[in-house]
């Protein structure tokens, strides 16, 4: 079994919201030189900068509620996040319907600050909260022949415009091969910047894959099952072309309509530069070996 | 039927069309500038004109449908929207190029590698020669029609 994963960065690291603003107004007042000498005590640069709350919540593909970046937040308002239940079925030791406290009450609550790298190459630093999924199959018990987890994504028509459209098949499935699900590296996420998700975000409980494109980490999840096989996942379902199972953030592998050697990170505003794209979104050291002897042109 | 428009339109000068585009681009460009339009301004932009461009070329391919079952007569505007919608397209591709793409290398490799892109390309191209003789002279010069020829490219 992989090793803990010791977060680096922790909420001194965070910079608070207060001060986010202050560094924009300041910046977009006096010189940068005098900013930097005049934060530095409070906010020292760090080298991931979250994104303020406001544009982790504004900009989101959530295609229940809309194709539109600006849909989710507009339409997750009604989403019913409370009484939240959990179904963990399959191959584990204690199936059943879980509360959310059920299944991650009294687990080591984190904050990581992982990179988010979406698919459609741009990006954002999320300050997340949440538990690590290895702790939480623990505490179900997986059986040995058990290969992959699937997840599944709630489905509620009444308030989710994209589904009574139908823009695509639903619920939304997801999947990770349970050496991925094991990884220190993936989260189960309830919170951001200490406060829970938005709607929007996938509340009240949600994957947190950051070596892979973003639509990897299903949001609100209302199934969680291990089994045997690789289980579908929707983006892999409707275009085979452009999605694979794995959608590991890969430079070197194009998605067919762009290119994924660099990226946009959101908040930069009308002339902010692209940046080139990390290998395993810059988790290299800690996932690479999850894939050795595979070819990740073809298991993209 | 809608001919009744017809007398107060004649008032409109055309220019006035070159005015509105040019101070609708500026706003679009001043909203994204400003963060008014969310986190992401430069995809925002470059749709914002994109489909700004393809309004105006709807409008153009209107006029004759327009005047044959309604009366109504905007021929006189035709050129001032056509000439708008080629400075839009233009300013829909510098927004691609310079603020999206960002270097020469990446643009050409989109423009060879992605159909949508070279699509793009090509009928900015077709617009070109369009452009260049919308102007009394060039339509003295071709003929009217060699440029009648011409402009059914659209």
């Amino acid at each position: 079994m992989a090793r803990r994963w010791t977060n680096t960065l922790t909420q001194a690291d965070v910079t608070p919201e207060h001060l986010w603003l202050n560094r924009r107004q300041i910046l977009a007042g006096a010189g940068a030189t005098g900013a930097a000498a005049l934060l530095g005590s409070e906010a020292s640069a760090e080298a991931l900068e979250p994104n303020s709350w406001d544009e982790i919540t504004n900009y989101n593909n959530y295609y229940e509620f809309g194709v539109g970046k600006d849909d989710p937040a507009r339409n997750a308002g009604g989403l019913r996040t409370s009484p939240w239940s959990i179904e963990v079925n399959g191959l584990v030791e204690r199936p059943g319907t879980y509360t959310i406290d059920d299944l991650i009450g009294g687990l080591d609550l984190e904050e990581r600050i992982y990179r988010f790298r979406c698919v459609e190459a741009w990006s954002m630093v999320v300050p997340w909260n949440g538990v690590e999924l290895n702790d939480v199959l623990d505490r179900v018990g997986v059986k040995p022949e058990a290969r992959y987890v699937a997840f599944e994504t709630v489905v509620q028509p009444d308030v989710m415009v994209g589904v009574r459209r139908k823009v695509m098949p639903f619920p939304y499935v997801e999947g990770l091969r349970l050496d991925e699900a094991r990884h220190p590296l993936a989260i189960l996420a309830t919170g951001i910047y200490g406060k829970q998700l938005a709607n929007q975000s996938g509340a009240p409980i949600r994957l947190v894959v950051p070596w892979k494109y973003g639509f990897k980490s299903i949001k609100s999840i209302v199934r969680i099952s291990l089994v045997a096989d690789e289980p579908p996942a929707s983006w892999p379902m409707l275009n085979p072309r452009e999605y694979g199972f794995y959608s590991n953030v890969n430079p070197k592998v194009d998605h067919p309509r762009w290119t994924q050697a660099t990226e946009r990170k959101i908040g930069g505003g009308l002339f902010s530069q692209r940046v080139p794209t990390q290998m395993f979104n810059g988790y290299e050291e800690e996932v690479a070996s999850l894939y050795d002897g595979m070819d990740l042109r073809i298991f993209y | 039927m809608l001919s009744f428009l017809n007398k107060p339109l004649r008032r409109v000068p055309p220019w006035a069309i070159y005015v509105a585009s040019a101070a609708w681009c500026g706003w679009l460009f001043y909203l994204a500038a400003t963060g008014r339009m969310g986190p992401e301004p430069i995809k925002a932009l470059e749709h914002a004109y994109g489909i700004y461009a393809l309004k105006l070329i709807v409008a153009i391919l209107l006029i004759t449908p327009l005047r044959k079952w309604t009366g109504l007569n905007l021929l006189r505007f035709r050129r001032a929207i056509g000439v708008s919608a080629f400075f839009v397209v233009v300013a829909h591709l510098a927004v691609w190029a310079i603020l999206d793409v960002q270097t020469f290398a990446r643009v050409w490799a989109d423009i060879v590698k992605r159909p949508y892109v070279t699509i793009g390309m090509a009928s900015l191209v077709l617009m070109l020669p369009l452009a260049i003789t919308s102007n009394d002279r060039s339509l003295r010069k071709l003929g009217a029609a060699a440029w009648r020829k011409l402009h059914l490219l659209t």
